[in-house]
């Protein structure tokens, strides 16, 4: 395995690790090390924060592996360099002409500072994910309002209510395949999937030419639950 | 030391991937919640059918015309006009090229192909899609009948198309039996005829040498009940719609009988009648036997009607002082009013879903034709004129056809449809003059 597969599947494994980690509360075990950082930073940003400062203190090999859940200990694996001799405690020890790395100066020092003080040096934090107005998101309801035709609904259809998932394009399209129902309430599964049906048809027909929506706040609707109550469409 | 400032970056690259897809997955999707769209007819694109064969090709064309003439009856869809097309369907089992329905806007595509065999047996299949989601609705489908039958093969096709769209059963490949009534307002002569829901097809059931009124349907649509004045006075008939046979059901000489009903069974007719000025309830088997009374009060009732179940009858009377509708067991019992609004109610119908009763409501000297819960709750009025009376459901409880006469010395009765959110009114089409529409069941 040459380096830059290797450096995106470790990118993706620890991904999943770490959300998968946080899901259940994780956090750095006591003996790993540096139990000062447990407090330094806010609990999302324990673990990256933990491991810069462990790896700025060059710490050696078997002492972070045993300290840290399997998967990370996968991903130090696969991190790793490909040759075995590489691959030991020697080989990350200061050899001749190396430089000492000291952790309360230079760079390293200044990351471990940072830390103890809860900033978080470069791209570590996780960045805010920008949200949507209030706005934006009625502009994005009444967009997908004069294509959400009820006309063809049956009585049940019409007392059904439907939430719909949606993939959507960077440029606000729907993905046709992406659509399902994924709950309804009020009706039968013949009348879900009649009211589905309609409100399918409402978000690709109006989102054909891409719904107004800010690419910068992408990741917040990049996926999407239209609910479609028709309380207001049924038949007085 | 290369090494690791390369775990570094990746651990840097990584964590910030984890912040960005966390933050993200921690909110969730994006939410929205519509609570209001737009109630209009669905656009639909349905090119001629293929003809299969050079025998094929007027009733390929026929054939089409009638689906798409079905589905725009019905409020609920809209036909795009051929000119528009950019796609040309060339071939039956050819794919769909969506795009191009999509850019004309027709949310619901329908090909299909007509054959004529030589012995006269003509086919019909077709298919339909869904243009934006670019799916088939369900299968292809195929009919197969005589040239003779090609417009119910027609209504076939759109019940099929209606159903897969709206859930509903659909309602096209019925008949309705009503009065055709000709000559002046003060002379009017009167025949039992009976034609396609459409007003295709129109047959004569009785000659005009006596009156004729009120017809039903048998729950199979093969008999109709109706009350002629052949003797002189009210009495109820049985007609076979194949044979155009008639019978008198034999009630006792001298005694009105009228507004007769079949039980969902088809084996129990109800009925009125009337002795000494006050009207009651009966019922007795259509194959004859001992009628069984159900009411026994000083006033007038009369217009019964069953619950689809069989279990009620809905009925008016006007015990209380005024024309209102009230529901009893249908052996017979204690009944219950259902109607306080303002003015006088009467005919009522229970709906074939069972959820609704029609009726015609007089107040302030207008007529109306109304629903109302089984309750009486939640009343409705779909209509509004001089006159308007006598409704009738369409087999899938969507519809409603009465008859509207118009004022005047020159005023004659039409047939008119209404959905029961109340639009959609439409004259239905008739030659002359024509009353007491009964719709029947969708035929086999």
């Amino acid at each position: 395995m040459t380096r830059a597969p290797r450096m995106i599947l470790c990118i993706v494994i620890t991904g999943w690790a770490c959300s998968a980690a946080f899901a259940q509360g994780y956090r750095p075990p006591r003996n790993a090390g540096l139990p000062e950082l447990r407090h330094a930073a806010r609990p999302s940003n324990d673990l990256a924060t933990y491991w810069v400062g462990f790896l700025f203190l060059n710490a050696p090999v078997p002492q972070y592996l045993a300290g840290f859940p399997p998967v990370i200990a996968m991903w130090l694996f696969l991190g790793a360099p490909p040759d075995p001799k590489v691959f030991t405690p020697m080989a990350i020890t200061p050899g001749a002409g190396a430089r000492e790395p000291d952790p309360a100066s230079g760079e390293i020092g200044q990351a471990v500072d940072d830390a103890l003080q809860g900033r978080t040096p470069g791209p570590v934090p996780a960045p805010e994910t920008p949200s949507l107005t209030r706005a934006q998101q009625d502009r994005l309801r009444l967009a997908v309002l004069p294509c959400w035709n009820a006309g063809v609904l049956d009585s049940e259809a019409l007392m059904t209510t439907v939430v719909v998932a949606v993939s959507m394009h960077r440029d606000g399209r729907p993905e046709p395949g992406s659509l399902r129902l994924v709950g309804f309430s009020g009706g039968s599964d013949a009348a879900a999937r009649r009211a589905f049906e309609a409100a399918r048809r409402a978000i690709l027909r109006c989102g054909a030419n891409g719904y107004d929506l800010p690419i910068e706040a992408y990741e917040r609707w990049r996926e999407i639950e239209m609910t479609f109550n028709p309380e207001s469409m049924r038949i007085e | 030391m290369t090494r690791l400032v390369n775990l570094v970056l990746s651990l840097m690259l990584a964590a910030t991937l984890v912040g960005l897809t966390g933050a993200a997955r921690a909110q969730g999707p994006l939410r929205i919640e519509i609570t209001e769209g737009v109630i209009e007819p669905l656009p639909f694109a349905a090119p001629a059918f293929l003809p299969e064969n050079a025998g094929a090709e007027t009733l390929a064309v026929q054939i089409t015309q009638v689906i798409a003439d079905d589905l725009v009856g019905t409020g609920l869809f809209r036909e795009i006009p051929a000119g528009a097309f950019i796609s040309t369907v060339t071939s039956f089992s050819s794919p769909v090229q969506y795009s191009d329905w999509k850019a004309i806007n027709a949310q619901a595509l329908i090909t299909g192909a007509v054959g004529v065999t030589s012995d006269g047996r003509v086919t019909v299949k077709f298919r339909l899609f869904d243009v934006f989601a670019e799916n088939q609705l369900g299968d292809g489908l195929q009919f197969a009948g005589t040239t003779a039958s090609w417009r119910r093969m027609a209504h076939k096709v759109a019940d099929a198309i209606y159903q897969r769209i709206t859930g509903e059963g659909g309602y096209f490949d019925s008949r309705v039996v009503f009065v055709s009534e000709t000559g002046p307002k003060n002379a009017r002569r009167k025949r039992l005829a009976i034609m396609d829901y459409d007003g295709a097809n129109v047959q004569f059931l009785t000659d005009s040498s006596s009156i004729v009124l009120a017809p039903r349907f048998s729950p199979t649509g093969d008999r109709v009940l109706y009350t002629s004045y052949e003797t002189g006075f009210p009495q109820i008939y049985l007609l076979d719609v194949e044979t155009v046979g008639t019978r008198s059901l034999g009630q006792q000489t001298g005694t009105l009988t009228f507004a007769p009903r079949f039980s969902p069974d088809g084996s129990t007719v109800v009925y009125s009648v009337s002795q000494g000025g006050n009207s009651d309830i009966y019922r007795m088997p259509v194959q004859g036997g001992p009628e069984t009374r159900l009411t026994s009060t000083p006033s007038i009732e009369t217009a019964p009607s069953f619950s689809p179940d069989g279990g009620s009858i809905v009925f008016e009377s006007d015990r209380s002082g005024t024309q209102q509708l009230y529901v009893m067991p249908a052996s017979g019992g204690e009944a219950t009013r259902i109607s306080f609004g303002a003015g006088r109610y009467g005919t009522p119908v229970w709906s074939p879903r069972g959820d609704l009763i029609a009726f015609t409501k007089q107040n302030k000297g207008r007529f109306h034709i109304g629903v109302m819960r089984v309750d009486g709750s939640e009343e409705r009025l779909l209509t509004a004129s001089f006159l308007d009376e006598g409704p009738t459901w369409s087999p899938n409880g969507r519809v409603i056809m009465f008859t509207r006469e118009s004022q005047g010395a020159s005023g004659a009765p039409s047939l008119y449809s209404v959905d029961i959110s109340g639009r959609n009114l439409r004259r239905v089409p008739t030659e002359g003059a024509a009353s007491d529409p009964a719709w029947s069941p969708l035929l086999p």
